[in-house]
């Protein structure tokens, strides 16, 4: 088991590195970060001269990123070339942001996913079943920033017009008055349904088919014939199975959740990473943009890892075979 | 005496009737789901008036000519769903905005199912180092997060249609990959391939003659379903600005300046996302009515 782990934390460090490589190299070549100075007029030529060879650019590219890389690993991620502000700071900031949105995402998602899923597989074929299945094709099928919107028009536009009680509809917390938990809350309401609504359609319509896979297994059907009680049958035997491979799954969707973060916090104007990240972009402030784009990979390796390790610990069998 | 010379009649000619091919029974089978057929139908809908209308019906002024005097007004009889933020009339801007977008979806899927199938089938083939060497690379690519895959490229190589279909194509190649190399992995161990080896064919033959054809299947079903997520995809990065640029209608590019105008003009934003919105449903339930249908395990 042991050997298992560091087997696979060693092929992670060139995954790794080839990410930063390909993101470092797509960076670079996507503009130019003195482009900043451009609309200063105090910037001469001989200054932004100067600055380019400060920053290193008159470098050949594989020579820069062999420097980022040696100053990354030494816990130094460089200054934004649009705020001078110390990286690792700035993502420090945001990261707490957008994990609060997506953790409060996942636990929803979890919560509705799991309890669609065993009802419309307990009762497969009846009207609920359909119809939830039904739903989960809508949500598959739904733009969320559009859904975002539309979540806005209707709950915030018009109910404020109607003169009715009203969600919030930008930001974290209300501009003027205290930052409560209670107004974090509201704030959180209509971005969390927008970015839960394809992970709920998807993982609902997972658990689904596979506890109604593991229903048909013999095992069950002994449980059945032994007496236990159809509750029992079905949480300690066919749940705990059937979530087995939707474990894994939730454990790969985490890093991809981030790019529909991105969306989402750019729609209801969440000061997350995402939007950070898309505001830099622009600017080709490219230590911040290397600086998240390594974080965001490094979870995604992560996640990868711990979905893997995860599976082998809960099936015993993935253990024996190897 | 008289029942048997029926049953001979009966028999022989029954036997002269070919009997169901496989597409026959697949296409059976895709008919009894009727939300499949009904969405198939509203999918051929939809290309037909957008392949068709502009042109014809549709001036391609009403689409692009901006109206002052107009702007941001609500639906009505002379503008079914309005007008935009510059005044153009949303519908005609819908229909051209349905060409580019459904173009886009499609032109990606067949990037993603290019580049897919050769890597996925030359490392399921050979397997070995080449299949190691490529399923890291495949890994590596599946590590970055698309989103900021795209922006990266649009940023460099700007926004226009060939960058958008690339840059999508390249986000979902990789899924095509795996399923290809699973197919291959399994495939190449058949009789046939055996004995195609055997009368001489070359690997290339083999793998495009002989193995590919019998993984068309999931293929199929993968191509359909990319299809819906492409579109998505091209609306999320024309909203954020990196995609098609206006005036050039796309159902993504005209959301996003519609989210500018929400107070004031929802009709703005909501026709294009209906649109968006209905035309990958009916792909899901098409792709999904494929999938049962071409299922080898099903019966009739």
């Amino acid at each position: 088991m042991l050997r298992y782990i560091v087997r696979r934390l060693l092929i992670s460090i060139p995954v790794l590195i080839g990410v930063s490589l390909i993101a470092f190299l797509l960076v670079q070549a996507s503009g130019d970060p003195m482009a900043v100075y451009n609309s200063n007029p105090h910037i001469s030529a001989e200054d932004l001269a100067r600055l380019e060879k400060t920053y290193g650019f008159d470098k050949p590219v594989g020579v820069q990123y062999l420097y980022w890389l040696r100053s990354t690993l030494k816990g130094d991620w460089g200054q934004s070339f649009l705020t001078h502000q110390d990286v690792l700071t700035m993502i420090g900031q945001r990261l707490g942001n957008t994990l609060i949105l997506m953790g409060t995402s996942l636990v929803v998602t979890l919560v509705i996913s799991l309890s669609l899923g065993i009802y419309t597989a307990t009762h497969q074929y009846s009207f609920g079943d359909y119809s939830i299945t039904g739903l989960s094709f809508f949500g598959y099928a739904m733009p969320s920033f559009w859904f975002g919107l539309m979540l806005i028009i209707v709950f915030a536009v018009k109910a404020k017009e109607l003169g009715l009680p009203y969600l919030p509809a930008a930001g974290m917390y209300a501009i003027r008055g205290d930052r409560t938990f209670g107004q974090l809350l509201l704030h959180l309401v209509l971005p969390v349904t927008v970015l839960s609504l394809s992970s709920v359609a998807k993982y609902t319509r997972y658990l689904r088919s596979s506890m109604l896979e593991v229903i048909q297994q013999d095992y069950i059907r002994t449980a059945r014939a032994k007496g236990i009680s159809e509750r029992a049958v079905l949480w300690k035997h066919a749940f705990r199975n059937a979530i087995i491979p939707l474990i894994t799954l939730i454990m790969l969707d985490i890093p991809f959740m981030f790019s529909g973060a991105l969306i989402t916090e750019q729609v209801f104007a969440w000061p997350g990473m995402g939007r950070m990240y898309w505001e830099h972009a622009n600017w080709v402030d490219y230590p911040v943009l290397m600086g998240v784009i390594l974080l965001v990979s490094v979870m995604v390796v992560l996640c990868n890892l711990i979905a893997d390790i995860s599976y082998a610990l809960i099936d015993p069998r993935i253990r024996v075979g190897g | 005496m008289t029942s048997n010379i029926k049953m001979g009649r009966n028999v022989s000619a029954r036997m002269e009737k070919a009997p169901p091919s496989v597409w026959g029974l697949a296409w059976r089978r895709f008919l009894r789901h009727r939300a499949g057929v009904a969405a198939a139908i509203g999918f051929l809908l939809i290309v037909l008036v957008v392949a068709a209308a502009p042109g014809t019906i549709i001036q391609r002024d009403w689409a692009y000519r901006p109206n002052p005097l107009i702007v941001n007004t609500p639906p009505s009889t002379e503008h079914w769903l309005g007008t935009d933020e510059v005044g153009r009339d949303i519908l005609s801007r819908l229909i051209y905005g349905g060409r580019v977008s459904l173009t886009v979806g499609v032109l990606s899927v067949v990037v993603s199912l290019s580049v897919g199938t050769v890597l996925g089938g030359v490392a399921g083939y050979f397997g070995g180092m080449v299949d190691s060497i490529i399923m890291r690379f495949t890994d590596i690519m599946l590590s970055i997060p698309g989103i900021f895959l795209i922006i990266a490229l649009s940023v460099f190589f700007g926004p226009s249609v060939p960058t958008i279909v690339l840059s999508i194509g390249m986000l979902n190649w990789m899924s095509v990959a795996r399923i290809v190399r699973s197919m291959f992995l399994s495939l190449r161990e058949q009789e046939f391939v055996t004995a195609a080896r055997a009368i001489g064919a070359r690997d290339g033959r083999i793998m495009w003659q002989h193995i590919l054809p019998n993984a068309i299947s999931p293929l199929a079903v993968a191509a359909t379903l990319s299809i819906g997520s492409a579109i998505l995809t091209e609306t999320s990065v024309s909203y954020l600005g990196l995609g098609i640029q206006p005036p050039m209608p796309s159902w993504g590019n005209m959301l996003k300046n519609a989210q500018d105008v929400i107070w004031s003009a929802p009709w703005v934003a909501t026709f294009p996302g209906l649109m968006i919105f209905v035309t990958t449903l009916c792909i899901n339930y098409m792709g999904d009515a494929l999938r049962d249908a071409l299922d080898p395990h099903m019966t009739l």
